[in-house]
């Protein structure tokens, strides 16, 4: 990779939301320098809508690869990652719009073992998010709100809708967890997980994605039949890194918050591999959860000490 | 050096034993103390368990989720803040409060007990 010119790949799933997506594309390209290629890999993630039928953009920078099964977000997510042919991977969703210069910005801030965290901004209000914090023993995230100049540029986990990083990187990390399902936790534990290979996470306040929110009954239409997997994923994500006490405890917060989908997300469990996942990242990540308590000088959800 | 992580069969025998049979999520939910006994599990454990309690009690709900289309990301994401909200939600806001004491007091709990 040279830093004159480069191939940037913007990866896009998309599930029933194709009709917003020539826009995203026609603006992610206006606002870039044009001094570098820019290709768009989008994963149809088996649209039922037929919004994918009615997308017709005819260029030869656009691929479109479709999944016949709904794969979730992480799984359509790496399925287009696979087809890019950028050394550099922007990975955003269906909705948004970038800021003036957006590829200066990734190419000036780049490195091998970096990822960038886009600024997310609201479409309609000033709210902007620079990059997450990780909720434990939730393990959701509650968005970064300020950053100044004389900050450390460090961030806990990278925003789903403006994530940046070398192809080489997301292999080397190994993609997104392909045991979250559908949708939830994944973007969080790709973070930590990154953290936890011996890479890192900057804020690049000026490198900013405009997001359309879903409003709050658009996401409660959302999740009506995703929350046993967004339990699920949730509860996988913290018997991946967590210490025994703490996941006892994330595991009765679950029972007591989501009483109605406790069970099923819990079979969904006994049935995975989740077990030797964690083995599998006890043998290969560089560093453990502890260390990443260490270096964010992390506190549990209510400010007290996790127990690792 | 890095601190052999594994597989917790204590948690393990939960999980299968919730999935089984709902009075073990029950007690899981509601009496972690014979939950131990059930599972034999230590006193440290039942500490861990037991301290779920706390974050249910000190975690208030945020009441301007209601109106703000910020909220989330994830579903999994918390966040809300009045200074996010643009001028027609924050109408929004003062209109229901005006007319709904239960929001309002909801609104005035979640101001004095949010944390910083």
């Amino acid at each position: 990779m040279t830093a004159n010119h480069c191939l940037i790949s913007v990866i896009i799933p998309v599930r029933n939301d194709f009709d917003r997506l020539e826009e995203t594309i026609k603006s992610i390209r206006e606002q870039s320098s044009k001094l570098h290629e820019i290709e768009f890999v989008i994963a149809d993630d088996a649209s039922d809508d037929g919004s994918n039928e009615r997308f017709k953009l005819n260029d030869k920078n656009v691929k479109v690869f479709r999944l016949h099964e709904r794969a979730g977000v992480p799984g359509a997510r790496n399925y287009a990652a696979s087809k890019a042919s950028g050394d550099i991977l922007f990975i955003t969703d269906a909705h948004v719009s970038f800021s003036k210069n957006w590829d200066l910005d990734v190419i000036r801030h780049i490195a091998d073992d970096r990822i960038l965290a886009a600024t997310i901004c609201d479409t309609i209000s000033p709210f902007k998010g620079y990059g997450c914090n990780l909720i434990v023993p939730f393990m959701g995230t509650r968005w970064v709100r300020e950053r100044k100049p004389e900050d450390n540029p460090f961030v806990q986990v990278a925003s789903s809708a403006g994530t940046v990083l070398t192809r080489a990187l997301f292999e080397k990390i190994g993609g997104f967890d392909s045991g979250m399902i559908l949708y939830g936790a994944a973007e969080p534990e790709f973070s930590l997980r990154a953290w936890l290979s011996g890479a890192e996470i900057i804020s690049v306040p000026s490198l900013q994605v405009f997001h359309t929110f879903k409003t709050k009954s658009e996401i409660d239409d959302f999740f009506t039949n995703l929350r046993p997997y967004i339990v699920h994923n949730n509860l996988r994500f913290g018997m991946l890194y967590l210490g025994e006490e703490e996941i006892l405890r994330m595991v009765r917060y679950y029972a007591i918050i989501y009483p109605e989908h406790i069970q099923e997300a819990a079979d969904l469990l006994e049935k995975s591999e989740v077990w030797q996942h964690r083995e599998y990242l006890n043998e290969t990540l560089k560093h453990d959860f502890k260390w990443f308590v260490k270096k964010f000088q992390l506190k549990d959800q209510v400010g007290h000490e996790i127990i690792v | 050096m890095k601190r052999r992580i594994k597989m917790s069969k204590k948690v393990d025998k939960i999980l299968k034993g919730i999935v089984k049979d709902s009075k073990d999520l029950q007690l899981l939910k509601k009496n972690p103390e014979e939950l131990a006994k059930k599972y034999n599990l230590t006193k440290n454990d039942l500490l861990s368990l037991e301290s779920a309690d706390l974050l249910i009690t000190r975690k208030p709900k945020n009441p301007l989720a209601d109106v703000t289309t910020i909220t989330f990301t994830t579903g999994m994401t918390i966040t809300g803040n009045i200074g996010d909200l643009d001028k027609n939600q924050l109408i929004t806001v003062l209109e229901r409060v005006l007319v709904d004491d239960d929001y309002a007091k909801k609104v005035k709990d979640y101001f004095i007990k949010k944390p910083k």
